[in-house]
């Protein structure tokens, strides 16, 4: 009868129950069954109240929101265009641009497909991109910058793994930009060789865009200026964007009703509760399995086939692409980081290096079938099947995975910016 | 708070406290149903639902301006206040479990939905009421769990921060799962009934 409740909680997960209780089914049955006390994930879940940097998390979520209603991805298109538009390829690097910025901001994907997606897709049909690279193009840059500063899913891997978030900001600067760089390229190399036109720069445009994103141009220097400097913590950074962003919507640009606001409260707090009540539940199921030994059966498994770091890294690439073809990063960091952590650290792979491989991995997985969730978002948004713009992806995949290839073999990428800086 | 903790303690553990929970979740369940039916009872679960949500922004105005007085004490005047810090900890812990108890209102929360896609409506009714049915038993459990950690704490009497007991910012945590236990069993008769079968697609998730 036991031995039927996990596959059964497995299958429930795939109909959709939500994960927090198919974690909370599994780490309940896992404690029953050990005849230790339930009360134990109660505790583990009252440690969320335990830990400073959690609080960035409804902070952070508050402001991205609040600039996703507001006119924010307008300013940032305009402003973006203005700067870059009269590259070749230009509006699709504006495009690549400004989606990495505002899923940094907003730290959920999804809003960066529904949000900028709405305001490029015209836009790029209209200059002559073809259908197939602009549904790809949208779908795929949804998970683009998650790698930069603020992201969410940063945030959560820093408190997995626990290592500081200022590292981790700084961490993924750098490999977030070399996957950006290879995007451009090939949107640039697209563009020549559909012969697109080009747009021409203006200073007037530029100076335009600028005054009218005024207040919101200082917003990533507050975050990246404050943290980098020393001056602030994460979760201060966090206050102060959520601040600022409140003040700077509601009373300069009044984007943003007063009456809104009560609904922007609480629309951002059911992401965050989601996030969280994942988070608590699987703190109980971390403990269970270090206790267990789990971590340590798994190193001694492996052990006795894999002698190089490098082949680890190998298989923990296939791996997480696994992972990210089947769960959502939340969950995937929550659950499979605590477990991978002390095997890689058995490898000697620096646990900063191993959170940035992670999230260049899981962002993957947003535009993989069968649970890509970004593929959903933009199949409902674009109005075009999921499995065709699963294709339309295809060749972003394949850059994706090349730029995940050099991140984990290129440990140097993540890791030199935080020794020149010499951040803790 | 003395006079709220010594009535926990006196309440029931062991199977009792199993039972009792169980019936609050059905009871609230059936009465929710039999809610809807009445047009003017709409509106106290509006109220209900209009006082979930401003308690939530309010947590969350209160965590944006105590945090961001903090920043300002500390970078300008170099000082602090001491139970600002452990106050936007368990603040933490609020808008996780009440932004939950939202999520499972509406439907709401992070999964991986696969497979349904590919069922009959008749298929889908059966999945959608099975999961929903799993969700509300799983978190009746928890709330047990978390609800016997307050009684505990009841016992311990430590401080949590300005003189509050730990165990009353703990409370959060049966209660919402409670309501949580209760919404999903809510959704699983609506879909047994063939209601809300398929919502639209999860816009505003991570």
């Amino acid at each position: 009868m036991s031995w039927l409740l996990l596959p059964l909680l497995v299958l429930a997960a795939f109909f959709g129950a939500p994960l927090f209780s198919i974690i909370a089914g599994a780490t309940l049955f896992a404690f029953a069954s050990q005849d230790i006390d339930t009360v134990s994930v109660a505790i583990e879940m009252y440690r969320m109240a335990e830990a400073p940097m959690l609080i960035a998390i409804p902070l952070f979520t508050f402001a991205g929101y609040l600039l996703s209603e507001g006119g924010a991805p307008r300013r940032l298109l305009r402003l973006s265009r203005a700067l870059l538009g009269w590259m070749p390829g230009g509006l699709a690097v504006v495009s690549l641009v400004a989606c990495a910025i505002f899923t940094a901001f907003t730290g959920a994907s999804g809003v960066t497909v529904i949000a900028m997606g709405g305001l490029l897709l015209p836009a790029l049909l209209a200059e002559k991109y073809s259908e197939r690279f602009t549904f790809g193009l949208l779908t795929t840059s949804g998970s683009l910058g998650l790698l930069f500063p603020p992201s969410l899913p940063i945030i959560l891997v820093a408190y997995v793994a626990s290592v500081s978030v200022d590292q981790l900001f700084v961490a993924g600067i750098v490999p977030g930009t070399v996957l950006l760089l290879l995007l451009g390229t090939y949107a640039v190399q697209v563009a020549r060789r559909d012969h697109l036109p080009r747009q021409r720069f203006s200073w007037r445009e530029l100076a335009g865009a600028a005054r009218a994103a005024a207040w919101e141009i200082p917003l990533p220097f507050v975050v990246l200026g404050g943290i980098y400097s020393g001056k602030v913590t994460v979760t201060e950074a966090a206050s102060l964007t959520a601040m600022y962003a409140l003040l700077a919507e509601t009373l300069v640009y009044r984007d943003i009703r007063f009456g809104d606001l009560r609904r922007l409260f609480t629309e951002s707090m059911v992401l965050v509760g989601g996030i969280l009540i994942i988070l608590g539940t699987a703190l109980g199921l971390t403990n269970y399995l270090i206790d267990a030994e789990v971590p340590n059966s798994i190193f001694e498994w492996i052990q006795k086939w894999i002698g190089s770091r490098f082949v680890f890294l190998v298989l923990l690439n296939v791996f997480l692409l696994i992972v990210g073809c089947m769960m959502d990063i939340f969950s995937a960091i929550l659950v499979v980081m605590p477990l991978i952590l002390p095997v890689a650290k058995a490898y000697e792979v620096n646990p900063v290096h191993l959170g940035i491989i992670f999230l260049a991995n899981l962002e993957i997985g947003y535009f993989t079938p069968p649970v890509g969730l970004n593929l959903f978002i933009g199949s409902f948004r674009f109005g075009k099947p999921v499995m065709e713009l699963a294709r339309a992806s295809l060749p972003f995949l394949g850059l994706y995975i090349l730029a995940l290839l050099l991140i984990t073999y290129v440990p140097a990428l993540s890791l030199w910016l935080i020794h020149s800086f010499g951040v803790r | 708070m003395d006079v709220a903790g010594a009535w926990l303690q006196r309440l029931p553990t062991g199977q009792a406290l199993w039972i009792g929970a169980a019936g609050i979740v059905l009871v609230s369940t059936l009465l929710r149903l039999w809610f809807e039916m009445r047009p003017s009872t709409r509106r106290l679960r509006a109220s209900v639902h209009a006082f979930e949500g401003t308690l939530l922004a309010l947590i969350l105005a209160a965590m944006i301006a105590l945090s961001f007085l903090q920043v300002l004490l500390r970078n300008f005047f170099d000082t602090s206040l001491l139970w600002i810090d452990p106050l936007l900890r368990h603040l933490v812990l609020w808008v996780g479990l009440l932004g939950a108890a939202l999520a499972s209102r509406s439907g709401r929360h992070i999964n991986v939905d696969a497979l349904s896609r590919l069922l009959s409506d008749a298929g889908l009714r059966i999945a959608r009421a099975g999961t929903n049915l799993l969700a509300a038993v799983v978190t009746l459990l928890l709330a047990l769990a978390c609800f016997r950690l307050v009684r505990d704490e009841v016992d311990f009497a430590r401080d949590a921060f300005l003189g509050l007991p730990v165990w009353s910012v703990q409370i959060v945590m049966p209660l919402a799962l409670l309501m949580m236990s209760s919404r999903f069993l809510g959704h699983a008769v609506d879909a047994s009934r063939g209601r809300g079968l398929r919502p639209p697609p999860p816009e505003v998730r991570g």
